[in-house]
């Protein structure tokens, strides 16, 4: 839900005493759930610690859900512990693949708009719930290219895996101002239809 | 009345041992965690400054203790408190430890 504007940063290991020691200039702190696979319980905690601190949002960025190959059942278990350990009121993910065929692409990809990306999708975070009992937040990605094969625009294949899935919306504006700018079409023509869509929580 | 002597005995311990203690439990916790949170920070004391432009220097302190300072940038971290010094790490000496 949004509650108006919060200035946040990403947590890494780099500035954690520069945030630590400017919590009155920032609103929120984003941290990669998967840099926790592997943590300990104490290491998880500290994440309990610093979230009385400051507001802690929790994001993923390899699970590759946006894809018709189902999302690895391994990953989904050690995201499932991190979830159940740190008990978020959310989290959120990428509309996007990133690995197929065996082959990690250590990117966020776009995959092609589809039919039968969307039911990959869809079928992806019905299993994403099941496992982690908790269904991201899904959040729109910046493409360089243009996959061939995509029959829908980007609103409509979006809107259809939110409104389909029942999923909340992360909308990243620097991601949809760099796919304007890459795409050459208008920022606000483009989001009206996602901006409005009723489905946005950050 | 033997039993009401070694339960005010038992109580007497667990009151001095609790008030005797430099923190609480949870606040060794926290501090544990803040530890935990802020590796990096400690990993990389000897690149801080002395002059006071962040409040890291601070934040060092007060989660790991002074002896977590370099002695070469601050070099009257040895002479306040010789038993400190940067080898010693976390946990030597100041309000943190």
């Amino acid at each position: 839900m949004i509650t108006g504007d919060r200035i946040g940063l990403g947590w890494r290991s780099e500035l954690s005493a520069s945030i630590l020691s400017n919590l009155d200039r920032i609103d929120l702190v984003e941290v990669i759930l998967d840099d926790y696979f592997e943590a300990p319980l104490l290491k998880l905690r500290s994440l309990l610690t610093l979230g009385k601190q400051v507001p802690v949002i929790y994001h993923g960025v390899t699970l590759g859900l946006a894809s018709s190959i189902p999302v690895c059942q391994k990953r989904l278990e050690k995201l499932a512990r991190v979830i159940g350990y740190l008990e978020p009121e959310s989290w959120s993910e990428h509309l996007a693949f990133v690995r197929a065929g065996g082959i990690e692409i250590g990117h966020l990809a776009a995959p092609p708009r589809t039919d039968a990306t969307i039911e990959g999708s869809i079928s992806n975070l019905r299993k994403i719930e099941k496992t982690v009992g908790l269904r991201p937040i899904l959040e729109n990605i910046a493409t360089l290219i243009d996959l061939p094969g995509s029959k829908l625009s980007e609103p409509t294949w979006t809107t259809r895996i939110l409104s389909e899935s029942r999923s909340g919306f992360l909308l990243d504006l620097h991601n949809l101002y760099t796919n304007a700018l890459n795409f050459g079409f208008g920022v606000f023509s483009n989001c009206s239809l996602s901006i409005t869509h009723k489905s946005v929580q950050q | 009345m033997a039993f009401l002597v070694i339960l005010t005995g038992l109580f007497v311990l667990y009151a001095l041992i609790n008030y005797t203690r430099p923190r609480t439990y949870l606040g060794d916790q926290v501090l544990k965690d803040l530890r935990g949170l802020l590796t990096r920070l400690k990993d990389h004391a000897y690149l801080l400054k002395a002059g006071g432009e962040t409040n890291e220097v601070a934040l060092l302190v007060a989660v790991f203790g002074v002896g977590a300072l370099s002695t070469d940038t601050f070099p009257f971290v040895r002479k306040i408190f010789p038993n400190y010094g940067s080898s010693c790490g976390g946990g030597c000496g100041g309000c943190g430890s």
